[in-house]
């Protein structure tokens, strides 16, 4: 194929004519289905595609909503089985439009009204227009106010609120705006399936969100993807978190050498202590681990009769074979796991099966026996005082279980921290520490049905922003989640899903859900996303904006001689004629 | 004038006229007939021409009788060609109406053709199809046919083929559920539709 022939199909050498913005007229629907729009005669179907939005003018109010599906129809079922011959172009006029017509399904969104004193304030759609009512394609300018401007506004009740673009319309140039601080009120997600831009997505808006700082982000970076370089499929390298905002951002690591191989250096190499881990920390692993409810009520038998040491003296052959083994009375040698089990009140096998599972934790290298500073601690000072951290998993991002360790041990304990704050706080909006969100990859692990309700993340994705701390989940299995902890999530955040099951969980408890099934079923299979929920007026399909130079800039990234300047002034504020080079 | 009003009823009015009284009208024009309170418009579906005793005697008798002879039949002949049109409009207070008159045309009333303005201001409203269609005698599906060709070439230069199209459109309408029927009647305007462009 020819590029002569690619560029006729995208540049037509006659221009149409203007197409006019009238779309039809409604002719049925509900509130609760949907309205069904009749297309005018001369509306080509071609040049429609679901997610676009339509405006409603009727009976003094302006209603917003997004054409949800888009059919062929007909006067009489007789022209589906015998077509009449279009053959002749006075036929094709009349037939067309009369008895063989197109028709667009429209879910309506939002309503505003024209006049009053709510006037202009985009309203939750309660009712529908009437009957004909006029449909036309919205404007550029209809959409870019309801979504708002990018950059310090209000939103509808008056509050303030900071808009973030995040891309723009399918089919015009509008940027389209996330309200960030309603984006880090509730938990957020995104989902969509491998290769689709996940991360792209979720280092795109945590950056938004670090760059107005709405909120403070501890990422658990299972990847190695969001502090430092991350890999594009068509570009060699993209920046990571840090590098963007190098004061703002604090790389840990629980794999030291891998993250100085990637050259990423990290501020501070997270240890765990074996005498830290509690049984609630592994007790989610149960299902990575393949571990029965007998082991795990085992492990918090153990936890009882031992305390804080139970892991470390498990693990510990010496310390079994010195407090359990030696020899009886007549000299025989004595089965130390046999009577630490009698000790313990816990079947053998039990105990032996469940060591095996944990012997696993002594290959990771960051649980030691004593660990060379309260990782906790620095982590929460770092939070604190609004630096974020993006936690490396190096070389054990390969491997579920470490991942679903650590990010559970460590948020269960910031977690308890906030609680602890905001209670102190009593109620004084300024004591309260700023919002923490919590970025977790494979969501799904940490909060399918059987566990969800267990784990820390199922609590903090149900007690919304109680403790001021929500969850950012990306993953590819919404399917997965649990229903109740889904539906606590405010912004959902859709790349493309083919699985049925996948599409069904995002629209959980959703209004007019199954209507938006079909424009997220029809997302390509990169860079667009369907937004809906708490952070945007009315559910959206964006071109997500480029995470490049340009975007880099526009958070304020220096490179080049704009660094050199930026470094000369502070080296100048600080006083300082040193000559000695920055770069 | 084209004749004079013979019977009429509420849907229908039939004249007569004499077959050398100037060019018979046609299937399908529009005529208009004087009545009580207004004239009434109507479009002829069934043109008779009827025997009568000497035309009968004169065909029995010679197959080959003088060109003279017959002409002289045909002039002077007592029973006049009935003309039948569907009634499908009249004027009230200077306005048309589309539908049936209140009252028919009387008996000897004047029937007239229609010219183009009048065929315009009466065919460019589209309610008649329904008189036509629910129509029981007349054949109902040629009469829309010739009346809307006729009421197309009325049409000022260039705009026949748009009215024909409303026309079409309008009959997709009512004729959706009948798609052969509603199939002949279009070819026959689009056979019109795209010659008069040529």
């Amino acid at each position: 194929m020819s590029n002569d022939f690619l560029r006729e199909i995208a540049e037509p050498a006659t221009p149409e004519p203007d197409v006019s913005r009238r779309l039809g007229q409604v002719v049925a629907g509900s509130l609760s289905h949907g309205l069904e729009v009749l297309l005018e005669r001369d509306q080509r179907l071609e040049d429609l595609a679901v997610g676009r939005y339509a405006t409603i003018h009727a009976g003094g109010r302006i209603f917003f909503g997004m054409i949800t599906d888009i059919a062929l129809d007909n006067a009489n079922i007789a022209f589906e089985k015998s077509p009449p011959d279009l053959s002749l172009d006075f036929m094709r006029q009349v037939h067309l439009g009369a008895s063989i017509f197109g028709r667009v399904h429209v879910s309506p969104m939002l309503v505003m009204d024209a006049d009053g004193p709510d006037a202009h304030i985009p309203q939750p759609v309660k009712t529908i227009p009437g009957h004909y009512a006029p449909v036309t394609i919205a404007t550029p300018e209809e959409v870019g106010y309801v979504f708002g401007e990018e950059g310090a506004g209000q939103d509808a009740e008056g509050r303030d609120a900071i808009y973030f673009r995040v891309g723009r319309p399918l089919d015009m140039d509008v940027p389209i705006t996330l309200n960030l601080n309603r984006f880090v009120e509730r938990s957020s997600a995104v989902f969509g399936k491998s290769g689709t831009g996940k991360t792209f997505l979720s280092r795109l808006l945590l950056a938004g969100v670090i760059k107005n700082d709405v909120a403070v982000n501890l990422v658990f970076d299972m990847h190695n993807e969001y502090g430092w370089e991350g890999t594009a499929e068509h570009a060699s390298k993209v920046k990571g978190l840090k590098q963007i905002f190098p004061g703002q951002v604090a790389i840990f690591t629980l794999d030291d050498e891998s993250s100085r191989r990637r050259g990423s250096n990290p501020d501070f190499t997270v240890q765990i202590g074996y005498d830290t881990i509690e049984p609630e920390d592994i007790e989610m692993l149960a299902g990575v681990m393949d571990m029965s409810d007998a082991q795990i009520g085992a492990m918090y038998a153990m936890h009882r009769r031992l305390g804080k040491t139970w892991l470390l003296n498990f693990l510990d052959d010496d310390w079994m074979e010195l407090n359990y083994g030696g020899e009886d009375d007549d000299g025989k040698k004595i089965n130390a796991m046999k009577a630490f089990a009698a000790e313990m009140g816990q079947p053998q096998s039990t105990l032996g099966a469940l060591r095996r599972r944990l012997e696993r934790f002594t290959r990771f290298g960051f649980i030691v026996k004593k660990p060379a500073d309260d990782s906790i601690k620095r982590i929460l000072d770092y939070l604190l005082a609004g630096k974020n951290v993006v936690l490396e998993f190096g070389k054990y991002g390969d491997d579920l279980a470490a991942y679903l360790l650590v990010a559970n041990f460590l948020t269960r304990r910031i977690r308890l921290h906030y609680r602890e704050l905001v209670e102190e706080a009593f109620g004084d909006e300024a004591a309260k520490p700023r919002p923490l969100v919590i970025t977790i990859e494979e969501a799904h692990k940490f909060l399918e049905p059987g566990i969800a309700s267990k784990t820390i993340f199922g609590v903090i994705a149900r007690e919304l922003r109680k403790y001021n701390v929500t969850l950012f989940i990306v993953d590819q299995r919404p399917s997965g989640i649990d229903s109740e902890v889904m539906s606590q999530i405010g912004t959902r955040v859709t790349l493309a899903l083919d699985n049925e099951e996948d599409i069904r969980a995002v629209f959980m408890g959703v209004s007019g859900g199954q209507e938006l099934r079909q424009v997220l079923a029809r997302l390509d299979s990169k860079e667009q996303a369907l937004i809906l929920g708490h952070a945007t007026p009315m559910p959206v399909v964006v071109q997500v904006r480029r995470y490049d130079l340009g975007f880099y800039r526009q958070m304020g990234y220096l490179q080049g001689e704009a660094l050199q300047q930026e470094a000369e002034k502070s080296r100048q504020q600080l006083g300082g004629g040193r000559k000695k080079r920055l770069l | 004038m084209l004749g004079r009003i013979l019977r009429s009823a509420s849907t229908t009015f039939t004249f007569g006229r004499t077959l050398n009284a100037g060019d018979l009208p046609a299937f399908g024009d529009l005529v208009t007939a004087d009545a009580a309170g207004g004239p009434v418009y109507g479009l002829i579906y069934e043109i008779i021409v009827e025997d009568d005793p000497f035309v009968r005697q004169v065909v029995a008798a010679s197959a080959d009788m003088p060109q003279e002879k017959i002409e002289d039949m045909r002039q002077r002949r007592q029973v006049p060609v009935e003309i039948t049109a569907l009634a499908v409009a009249f004027r009230r207070h200077d306005r048309i109406w589309q539908g049936v008159p209140p009252r028919p045309p009387g008996a000897l009333q004047r029937v007239t053709a229609c010219d183009c303005a009048t065929t315009r201001a009466v065919l460019d409203d589209f309610a008649f199809f329904r008189l036509i269609l629910n129509h029981g005698q007349a054949p109902t599906d040629e009469l829309l046919t010739a009346s809307l060709l006729n009421a197309a070439g009325c049409q000022p230069p260039g705009q026949d083929r748009a009215y024909l199209l409303d026309a079409g459109r309008e009959l997709v309408r009512l004729l959706a559920q009948e798609p052969a029927r509603l199939d002949a009647i279009l070819r026959r305007l689009a056979a019109y539709a795209e010659t008069s462009h040529e």
